[in-house]
């Protein structure tokens, strides 16, 4: 499984530019399914057909944080915006890919003082990217305004922790990819939902579940740390404590039902799982819960440090227990 | 062009009926079906002559604009006013304002200069207020409701090559859309033509009208906000005077669906039409909520550049509203390429 | 029951967004005998119909979860950390008793601690304490809360003043008692409408609740009950009062028709009211309601509240009589056939 994190994370695709990713997901699936289609805003849905008449919807969103073009300057220089949740702190020093196209960060500073001042209240406006270029003609042929790029990072194994850009959600799609692969007749109809610009603000997931009309919906996805040297004190996740099964975030509280339905299995089955409260943020779970006439929803999240900064890091067993969780969640009788 | 007709009248979101009732007077004997639905939308449809039609097209294009609400009539005969989507409170010192349905003048005073203590108190609605030439509650009840709606009072001009007004935001795209209706094109399939409510205090009117109509695309035609100005540095403007209409990459919450816009670009580009690019992702379009409405529709965002949107006095370019429309006329032309 | 007992008991009632059981299960009991149907959805949200001839449907609603708090993380023995389940001022948090709800069925006690301020630093005395700084205080139970467990403020609801209540969650437990009164008065009149109540919840938090129990009852008109500020001193605030009546909204989110509607049957019927002007968004489940599927024709109807989201919120019983009052005429006046 540690391949496919690697091959999925190292994949450049920032909200609204998932065909390469979709494409990947594809081939590292390998037929492991019953059906797949594209809906009309990109979503990739892979489902597999149970013997009950339920159907679960998984999510992970397939799309990461990154940047776009917005002004090519007259010396080749580009100005650029966040797509989704970007620190401009975390740019600094950073390398930008643009379609395999390297940019490095620069901040502006005509005196030492206002160096210092950029530096403090760091923004976008500030910041600018060099692509080696000389001139606007020679930068507007290597990038265009309009172009998406993403944190150029590697994957790296350090044992039971890995480190990468993008984990967030690459690793909600492998727990998704292992899961098609693992089950090799679910009890339920599971229907997996690699879902487009969650980021901006869950578009995909607003949409996906439209057709399916799911019986419940579970989005996997990463969540914030409170494990490191004076980390967010109201926050009571640690990597290597198993799932996170979410109470509830700036989005959305997770059905009561469903949370302790997942909370008996891990019990049951002796997997570890912690509870998580995060004061911020929200996953596709917030979408799924108000379509239609509603739909149970909840989140399995991946205890993650450095959220999106182009190394962040999550504990591989939790990643194991999470698809183990899951896929005994998948065959088991539900009545939502 | 019928933004010399559009931009007068009042329209506040929620308060729309008068630009509805103008469109639908002016286009109901040019198309095939028109209609209203529950919160006040207009959908206007153009058949193909063509049998076998290969899907639906929509435009969309807002009728609302920002103003003011009336929320309080105070014992000394003024008005309290809010805004309704965002107007500056810094540009209301000094300006003439049109209330409610009887189209009361009110003007905005500000302590004269030579009283004020501090020169550089900020204009905030909470030390505004409305005088509409009554000195008691009860006299000036007698010209007003609380809930009243109110807009700037300002005329229409048009000069050689510029236009000057209010509410261009987004009477420019409803008239691009009256346009569009008028030319009695040969249309490859359904065009579908929404003239929605309630764009300015949150995207409201589209999702509704989109619901209704059940597009296979969507293209929204906007006003949009052009920086280019003294105060501005070049690589800051969103968008600029005099190089035709803007095309939208990503804005908030939305990045415009991949083969929407490659096909903008490319037909703009293969067919010789000016266009740029709209180089600021902040703020958002009814694309957002078309896009996220039933099983997700891919939706568009072209937009006409102008200066000081959401003020009284908006500066268009004219030449840039009629290579706008020169775009759209195409895209429908080489429509069939995104329906198929 | 009477309308103040009815509201005194459901306002004591635990059901902080996603937590509603307790309160919808209590509401449930007692609504049951005045309707045709009652039934809990999958979101949680009660849905009451009272049937009238069938024509058309009428949807009043209400939501029935409050503020509150969750417990974040444990400390010590000793003590916890919270976050706030829907807008709840920091302010006003230190010194407060709280009820712990844990999802065991157990229910545990807490005192909302601080630093104190004669070990604070100056310049910290004239700060308000944020929730990273604030702590809960539950050494008192032998067995204690856990992560996820939910708490509300331990006060009573009181009435005092003249005919003033005094409690938590009157936003919008007061509105959950107008559609109980309603619902009673519905079982000796006749009225062509069906009528249902959606007590829906989850609206603190993010309005799921109204959004999707409007998608599954779809009515043909929905009067929105809330509550709304009252006695605000921003100059350009609407005059609304505590015990001039039910004050109703009109602005881009409500349906112009359904207004006046209102406002003529409370004229015609010597009903107080009071106008509260909305431009822009309400603020209240209204602006989602209205953009259900094709759109729904919204109105709203909000009793005027003191010190909303805090402990000690004030209702005039006036007001809420008045209110009943007004959605019992236009229930009988309504015949929304063809």
């Amino acid at each position: 499984m540690k391949d496919i994190i690697k091959i999925l994370t190292e994949i450049s695709a920032p909200s609204g530019r998932e065909d390469s990713i979709a494409e990947k997901i594809l081939e590292v699936l390998d037929g492991n399914f019953d059906g797949y289609r594209r809906d009309k805003l990109g979503n990739l849905i892979v489902w597999k057909e149970g013997k009950s008449e339920k159907k679960i919807l998984f999510d992970a969103h397939m799309d990461e944080i990154g940047v776009v073009v917005t002004n090519v300057d007259e010396n080749g220089f580009l100005r650029i915006e966040a797509v989704g949740g970007v620190n401009p702190y975390t740019l600094v020093g950073s390398r930008i890919n643009f379609s395999g196209i390297t940019g490095v960060v620069g901040i502006e500073g005509e005196s030492l003082k206002s160096a210092k001042e950029n530096l403090k209240n760091l923004g976008f406006d500030v910041l600018f990217v060099d692509v080696g270029a000389k001139n606007k003609e020679e930068a507007t042929n290597k990038v265009k305004i309009g172009s998406f790029g993403t944190y150029d990072a590697k994957f790296q194994d350090l044992g039971d922790r890995l480190v990468s850009k993008a984990m967030d959600d690459r690793i909600g799609c492998a727990v998704m990819i292992q899961l098609l692969k693992e089950m090799k007749e679910p009890l339920n109809s599971i229907y997996c939902v690699f879902a487009v610009q969650e980021e901006l603000g869950l578009v995909g997931a607003t949409v996906a579940g439209y057709d399916i009309e799911p019986d419940v919906a579970i989005a996997i996805d990463v969540t914030a740390h409170g494990d490191t040297p004076k980390a967010m004190k109201r926050i009571p996740m640690k990597l290597g404590n198993g799932p996170a099964l979410k109470i509830m975030d700036g989005y959305s509280i997770s059905d009561r039902k469903i949370l302790e339905f997942l909370e008996n299995l891990a019990e049951k089955e002796g997997i570890p799982y912690q509870l998580e409260i995060l004061p911020f943020g929200g996953t596709d779970a917030g979408a799924y819960q108000r379509l239609k006439a509603g739909v149970p929803s909840a989140t399995v999240s991946i205890v993650t440090r450095y959220v999106h900064s182009p190394n962040e890091m999550v504990d591989y067993k939790d990643v194991l227990n999470t698809v183990e969780l899951l896929k005994i969640f998948a065959n088991s009788e539900i009545s939502f | 062009m019928f933004l010399n007709e559009l931009s007068p009248i009042s329209g506040v979101s929620g308060d729309e009926k008068r630009v509805r009732e103008f469109i639908k007077k002016t286009i109901k004997d040019k198309v095939d079906e028109l209609y209203e639905d529950k919160i006040g939308n207009l959908i206007a449809l153009k058949k193909s002559k063509f049998s076998s039609t290969k899907g639906k097209f929509a435009f969309f294009a807002h009728m609302d604009e920002v103003g003011f609400m009336v929320t309080k009539i105070n014992e000394d005969g003024k008005l309290s006013i809010q805004p309704i989507g965002g107007v500056d409170p810094r540009l209301l010192p000094g300006k003439r304002l049109r209330i409610g349905d009887k189209n009361i003048l009110g003007v905005i005073g500000f302590k004269a200069i030579h009283l004020q203590e501090n020169k550089t108190d900020v204009p905030k609605y909470q030390n505004l207020s409305v005088d509409i030439g009554m000195g008691k509650k009860s006299e000036a009840e007698k010209l007003v409701n609380v809930g009243d709606y109110a807009v700037f009072d300002v005329p229409f001009e048009e000069y050689d090559s510029h236009l000057i007004g209010k509410a261009f935001d987004d009477r420019g795209g409803c008239s691009l859309m009256m346009d569009l209706i008028f030319e009695n094109l040969a249309l490859p399939f359904d065009v579908y033509f929404a003239f929605v409510v309630q764009e300015e205090v949150g995207l409201r009117g589209s999702g509704i009208a989109a619901e209704e109509i059940k597009p296979d695309v969507a293209i929204v035609l906007e006003t949009t906000t052009a920086g280019d100005n003294p105060e501005l540095e070049e690589y800051r403007w969103a968008t600029h005077i005099g190089d035709g209409p803007a095309i939208t990459f990503m804005h908030r919450g939305y990045v415009v669906n991949k083969k929407v816009y490659d096909w903008i670009i490319n037909t703009a580009e293969r067919k010789n039409v000016k266009y740029q690019y709209k180089r600021r992702t902040a703020g958002g379009t009814d694309a957002l909520s078309i896009a996220k409405r039933l099983s997700g529709i891919p939706a568009g965002v072209i937009s006409i550049p102008c200066r000081y949107i959401h003020g009284p006095s908006s500066v268009m370019f004219k030449d840039d509203y009629h290579i706008t429309l020169k775009l759209l006329k195409v895209l429908l032309e080489e429509g069939e390429v995104i329906l198929s | 029951m009477k309308l103040e007992e009815f509201l005194k008991l459901v306002a004591n009632e635990f059901g902080p967004g996603g937590y509603e059981q307790r309160v919808v299960e209590l509401i449930k009991k007692n609504i049951s005998k005045y309707s045709d149907s009652v039934k809990i959805d999958k979101s949680g949200n009660l849905i009451a119909i009272k049937r009238g001839n069938g024509k058309g449907k009428l949807l009043l609603e209400a939501h029935v979860d409050e503020i509150g708090l969750v417990v974040s993380k444990i400390v010590s023995q000793d003590y916890i950390r919270i976050h706030m389940v829907g807008g709840v001022d920091f302010k006003i948090l230190p010194g407060q008793r709280l009820r712990i709800f844990g999802r065991d069925g157990k229910i545990y006690r807490g005192v909302v601690g601080m630093l104190a301020p004669h070990l604070q630093k100056s310049t910290e005395r004239n700060k308000a304490i944020e929730y990273d700084e604030l702590f809960v205080d539950v050494s008192m139970n032998v067995e204690k809360p856990k992560i996820g467990d939910m708490a509300v403020f331990d006060v009573p609801t009181s009435e005092f003043g003249d005919g003033l209540i005094t409690g938590k969650a009157l936003d919008n437990r007061s509105s959950c008692a107008v559609i109980f009164e309603v619902f009673k008065s519905l079982s000796k009149i006749k009225h062509e409408v069906d009528v249902y109540a959606l007590f829906s919840v989850k609206e603190e938090t993010s309005g799921i609740g109204a959004t999707t129990g409007g998608y599954a009852i779809e009515p043909d008109v929905a009067i929105i009950l809330d509550v709304t500020h009252a006695d605000v001193k921003d100059p350009t605030a609407p005059d609304i009062k505590l015990g001039y009546g039910p004050a109703l909204g009109f602005g881009p989110t409500v349906d112009k028709e359904i207004f006046s509607d209102l406002k003529k049957i409370a004229l015609d019927n010597n009903i107080a009211y009071q106008l509260e002007p909305l431009p822009g968004r309400s603020g209240t489940d209204a602006d989602n309601l209205q953009l259900v599927k094709k759109g729904i024709k919204t109105g709203l109807v909000s009793i005027p509240l003191k010190y909303m989201h805090t402990p000690v919120e004030i209702v005039s019983l006036k007001d809420l009589k008045e209110t009943v009052r007004l959605l019992t005429s236009y229930i009988i006046s309504l015949n929304l056939e063809g």
